[in-house]
């Protein structure tokens, strides 16, 4: 009886004749010598005779004829267009076998790695801007032509600073000293014109650019009336705000720092990205 | 393959379009009963039978030869149905539904639809329905790897390479739709030899 068991599959293959000349060999042997297996294997050739009896409905004569005509029209019709993905991905048969929890716990993972991933990109892409905004322009600036940008830069910052925080509201224009304030930025624009000369024969695009800035802030400052002009005021600052001119310096002077500084450069950017 | 066949490919290929109508012609019935096997209704079964065809003519390119024009209609047949079956267009209580009433319309006496039979009593009218009653109660996956391997002769091995499982799996689904044929069918005992082993 245990043999019988093995014989079973084997009457389906013999039939259709998908079993190797041994094992056919085997289990002719078989059939010859148990009744059960016999009988067992009439009635699959009995149902699998019975099932050749099939028959097909015959579809009117119209179909037939008019099937060409229909495969026609099916080919000059313009293909569909592709589902978007995710409701391809509804039809991925894999995802309907998953079981519920595999697919939650997949689906965390992924948004883990997203998470991951973004933060990785979004911090390493920072660390790299900033860097890159404290990159001096060029080392071949000479570095007497540094110093003087330098503290050209923090005059100015300085006077900037001064107009850029003074409250038109409540206080009084007299505290400005316009006077000398205007004086002072006429000497900066003149001091200007030089620097911009010898940075642009040092080729420095980016502080000549800035010094551009600030001659039309000075310009503006330097025509500004001699008392109570606070429409004046209020437009300089106006300018100063929008342009980001004390951000701008601030970040030269960072620059200028890191150059002539000497610590060494990774500890020194980590120590400028926390200022 | 047949040089024939080579030949309508080859022609096919550069465009003829009387060498791609006389390939429908000549495949049409086998396809489209293979399509009502799988399908189980006329309307998806002509539906698939019909793209099949259209399948054939966007990808005739890249037909490489190795098997026969009939095989390879017969891959396209079985992809096309599992690919829409995923897609849920032929939801299961549709193909239950429509199956067994597409039968009993067709093949019950006062139809007088079945093909080639036009004087069959009302027995073997009976018989014809129980067998393809039968037939609908396999699963899809039974029911396609019982008809590839049964009505259309093709080898397991290809069987498993079409259906993308593995021909374990093949042989498991083919034993278990016997099972169920050989249980659906009990009814003709003496038909089926049953009788002497009661």
């Amino acid at each position: 009886m245990t043999n019988c068991k093995k014989y079973e599959n084997h009457f389906v293959l013999s039939i259709y004749k998908e079993l190797s000349e041994k094992e056919q060999a085997a289990l002719d042997k078989h059939l010859q010598k148990c009744t059960n297996c016999q009988q067992q294997f009439k009635q699959i050739q009995a149902t699998l005779g019975l099932m050749d009896q099939r028959q097909h409905p015959e579809p009117e004569a119209e179909f037939w004829d008019g099937f060409w005509g229909g495969v026609q029209v099916k080919i000059h019709q313009p293909l569909p267009q592709k589902a978007p993905v995710w409701a391809r991905l509804k039809e991925w048969p894999i995802i309907h076998r998953l079981p519920r929890f595999s697919l939650q716990i997949g689906t965390a993972m992924a948004m883990l790695l997203i998470g991951i991933f973004i933060g990785k990109f979004y911090f390493s892409y920072d660390a790299q801007k900033q860097n890159q905004l404290l990159t001096p322009e060029s080392d071949a600036i000479p570095i007497e032509l540094q110093k003087q940008t330098s503290t050209y830069l923090e005059k100015t910052n300085l006077l900037l600073l001064g107009i850029a925080n003074f409250d038109t509201k409540n206080e009084d224009p007299f505290i400005l000293d316009l006077k000398n304030n205007k004086k002072f930025s006429r000497d900066l624009i003149k001091q200007a014109a030089v620097l911009k000369h010898d940075l642009s024969e040092a080729n420095a695009p980016r502080l000549l650019s800035l010094l551009s800035e600030l001659e039309v802030i000075l310009m503006q400052l330097a025509n500004l009336e001699e008392e109570n002009d606070l429409p004046g005021i209020e437009f300089v600052q106006s300018a100063i705000e929008g342009r980001s001119i004390l951000l701008k310096i601030n970040l030269e002077q960072l620059r200028s720092n890191k150059m002539h500084s000497p610590v060494p450069q990774k500890h020194n950017e980590k120590t400028k990205i926390h200022l | 393959m047949h040089l024939d066949e080579q030949q309508i490919i080859q022609k096919i290929r550069d465009g003829d379009a009387t060498a791609f109508r006389e390939v429908v012609e000549k495949h049409k019935r086998d396809i489209y009963y293979l399509a009502l096997d799988f399908t189980g209704n006329h309307h998806d079964a002509e539906d698939l039978a019909q793209d099949v065809f259209v399948q054939v003519f966007r990808s005739i390119q890249s037909f490489r030869g190795e098997s026969s024009l009939r095989v390879w209609l017969h891959r396209i047949t079985v992809n096309l149905f599992i690919n829409k079956r995923r897609k849920k267009a032929l939801s299961a209580m549709e193909l239950k539904e429509d199956f067994s009433h597409e039968y009993s319309e067709n093949t019950s006496f006062d139809g007088g639809r079945i093909h080639g039979n036009p004087e069959q009593t009302t027995e073997s009218g009976f018989a014809l329905t129980h067998i393809n009653s039968a037939l609908q109660s396999l699963s899809e996956r039974e029911r396609s790897v019982f008809v590839l391997r049964h009505y259309k002769d093709m080898q397991l091995k290809d069987i498993a390479a079409t259906l993308h499982i593995a021909e374990g799996t093949v042989k498991g689904l083919l034993f278990r739709a016997i099972r169920k044929l050989q249980k659906e069918l009990a009814f003709y005992r003496q038909d089926l030899g049953l009788e002497a082993s009661e």
